[in-house]
């Protein structure tokens, strides 16, 4: 079949997580025989959305240049529709984008089309994360889009304000996502979708009623990338290492919640240390240290050094790829039961899940895993095993796409 | 044979300040590399991975509402004569301290390793930090009645 495959924030080296789930996919598509297309919106020299460079990517690829007074819902659209016309694809996968991307789909709609998501862009126009005030916010924007409009223009107020927008604003008001006529053109856009990915069964649900079409699809790891070895067992009076990765920073992945967690396992021990990636070494403390940014290959090597992975996310994380790392480099994961993690993580297998923004629950099921070296390494020996046969992006492809582009044909 | 540079790389928090020395490593092979550290941040591994020659973490905590603690970064960094300053992103803040800096040339190096020239005179920041302020809060109160007064049709 000849994919196109059209993507309005696609750089490489990738962004984001939505960056690598597209390489992988588009990767594994063409090696499955099919005949692939991407489709990127430039945008200007200095911006990373869309920098790529076409021959450096293991499949063919289009940058169509835009300066930032283009990049509009009039001309993006014609100018993806004429890049992908000229190319007369059989089916066109609709890929990540902000405010345009409904723009982008509705002027493609003649064509048998997948929609995907990447996180809850349809459901939250105010940051895409569905987060608010410390929790996770019950309305969408396809059901509330009143409330969801007041609720985003108050939260971009200092940014709107200040005069330099970074992208997210920026097309949020090209796009005049603050007025009605955006709900209704996002809202067309999901119908005509003949398929719609997403992560995890919170965004599906999120569409109930509007597209009833949609494909619960997970991410994947570089399962090659973690070289696994199981962790040297530690002693009862040896130090364990206890890690958190990504972007700690942010509020919602739950470093407040870990840090209680390690505050009240440190009332009765000192046989661990937590590490994690953050750049503020004010949290320092004696059982916790900041490590900083890592780039893959220093983040790999810091799986390694670890005995235990955590996860205590106070939001629904559309997939949770930390974990899905984690289990690649065979260590036992203690992780929120929220959003995707919870399909991820195997409770009592390959880990623990507890229970979200529940810093005793977290430092229980810790000291569980602080208290047996063995329980550890079964877990992470199971973890890796799971992250080998489900998270492997050959194989996720392999499974699940065959039977959505069948449905493309009919 | 020209004299060796001395480049000053001011961290932020960001993920790409590996890649920044890397550029600057690059072009300016023989250059004198001082990455910057600010107090409040963590050294990242890449400024001990011999992409710099030296890390510096004596620059004061400072704000800009610390003209005192700005006053004496400032000097401090006046006082090493880099010919090249660098920073990760063009805010502002970096923009004016990249300006007083004293280097000959100011560069924002973007996440993937593009060098971007900084605007060069205070007035011309100033200026560009007052329109966008202006048409900002212009913008804003458009959104804010709109957000409010048109209701989507069901």
């Amino acid at each position: 079949m000849r994919l196109a495959f059209v993507d309005l924030l696609f750089s490489w080296p990738p962004s984001g997580g939505a960056d690598v789930d597209l390489f992988h996919t588009v990767s594994c598509l063409q090696e499955l025989g099919h005949d692939v297309h991407v489709f990127v919106a430039g945008a200007g020299a200095a911006s990373s959305w869309g920098d790529i460079d076409p021959a450096t990517l293991p499949f063919p690829a289009t940058r169509i240049e835009f300066d930032a007074a283009a990049l509009n819902p009039r001309e993006a659209p014609v100018r993806f529709r004429a890049a992908v016309d000229a190319w007369k694809p059989d089916a066109v996968f609709m890929a990540d984008g902000f405010f345009l991307k409904p723009f982008v789909a509705n002027a493609l709609a003649d064509y048998p089309m997948i929609g995907r998501f990447y996180a809850y862009e349809v459901a939250c126009i105010r940051d895409s994360l569905l987060f608010k005030e410390g929790a996770p916010c019950p309305l969408n924007y396809l059901r509330t889009p009143d409330e969801c409009r007041r609720c985003a223009a108050d939260f971009l107020r200092p940014q709107i304000q200040s005069g330099r927008y970074p992208r997210w604003t920026e097309e949020f008001l090209t796009a005049r996502a603050y007025m009605p006529a955006y709900h209704r053109e996002l809202t067309q856009s999901i119908k005509q979708y003949r398929a719609v990915i997403v992560y995890n069964t919170l965004m599906k649900d999120q569409l109930a009623g509007i597209n009833d079409r949609v494909h619960v699809v997970p991410g994947g790891v570089e399962i090659s990338e973690f070289d696994y070895r199981a962790p040297v067992t530690k002693g009862i009076s040896e130090r364990k290492v206890i890690l958190m990765t990504g972007r700690v920073e942010d509020r919602m992945k739950g470093l407040e919640i870990l840090l209680d967690a390690g505050a009240l396992l440190a009332k009765g021990r000192s046989d661990f240390e937590i590490r994690a990636t953050l750049s503020d070494p004010r949290y320092d403390r004696e059982w916790f240290k900041a490590i900083g940014w890592h780039d893959r290959r220093g983040l790999v090597s810091q799986y390694a050094q670890a005995d235990i992975c955590v996860v205590p996310s106070i939001w629904e994380e559309p997939f949770g790829l930390v974990a899905a790392e984690a289990m690649a480099a065979g260590r036992p994961v203690c992780a929120s039961r929220a959003g995707g993690l919870q399909h991820i993580v195997r409770d009592g297998e390959t880990g623990f899940l507890v229970e979200r923004a529940n810093p005793a629950d977290l430092a229980r099921r810790l000291g569980q895993l602080l208290d047996d070296a063995g329980l550890r390494t079964r877990m992470g020996t199971a973890a890796r095993g799971i992250a080998e046969t489900e998270y492997d992006w050959k194989r996720i492809v392999s499974k699940y796409y065959p039977p959505l582009l069948e449905g493309m044909r009919s | 044979m020209s004299p060796v540079k001395r480049v000053c790389a001011f961290y932020s928090v960001g993920p790409h300040y590996a890649r920044m020395l890397d550029c600057l490593r690059s072009d300016y092979p023989n250059a004198a590399i001082d990455a910057w550290i600010p107090p409040a941040l963590t050294a990242p591994d890449a400024a001990q991975d011999g992409l710099c020659d030296v890390v510096r973490t004596e620059a004061p905590h400072y704000s800009p509402a610390n003209f005192a603690a700005c006053a004496r970064l400032v000097r401090q960094l006046r006082g090493h004569r880099y010919d090249i300053f660098a920073v990760m992103f063009d805010s502002a803040q970096l923009q004016v301290l990249a300006a007083l800096s004293g280097a000959q040339v100011r560069l924002h190096i973007t996440p993937r390793g593009k060098q971007i020239p900084l605007r060069s005179s205070i007035a011309g920041i100033a200026c560009d930090w007052l329109y966008g302020i202006l048409k900002g809060r212009i913008v804003y109160l458009w959104v804010w009645l709109a957000a409010r007064l048109f209701k989507v049709k069901r």
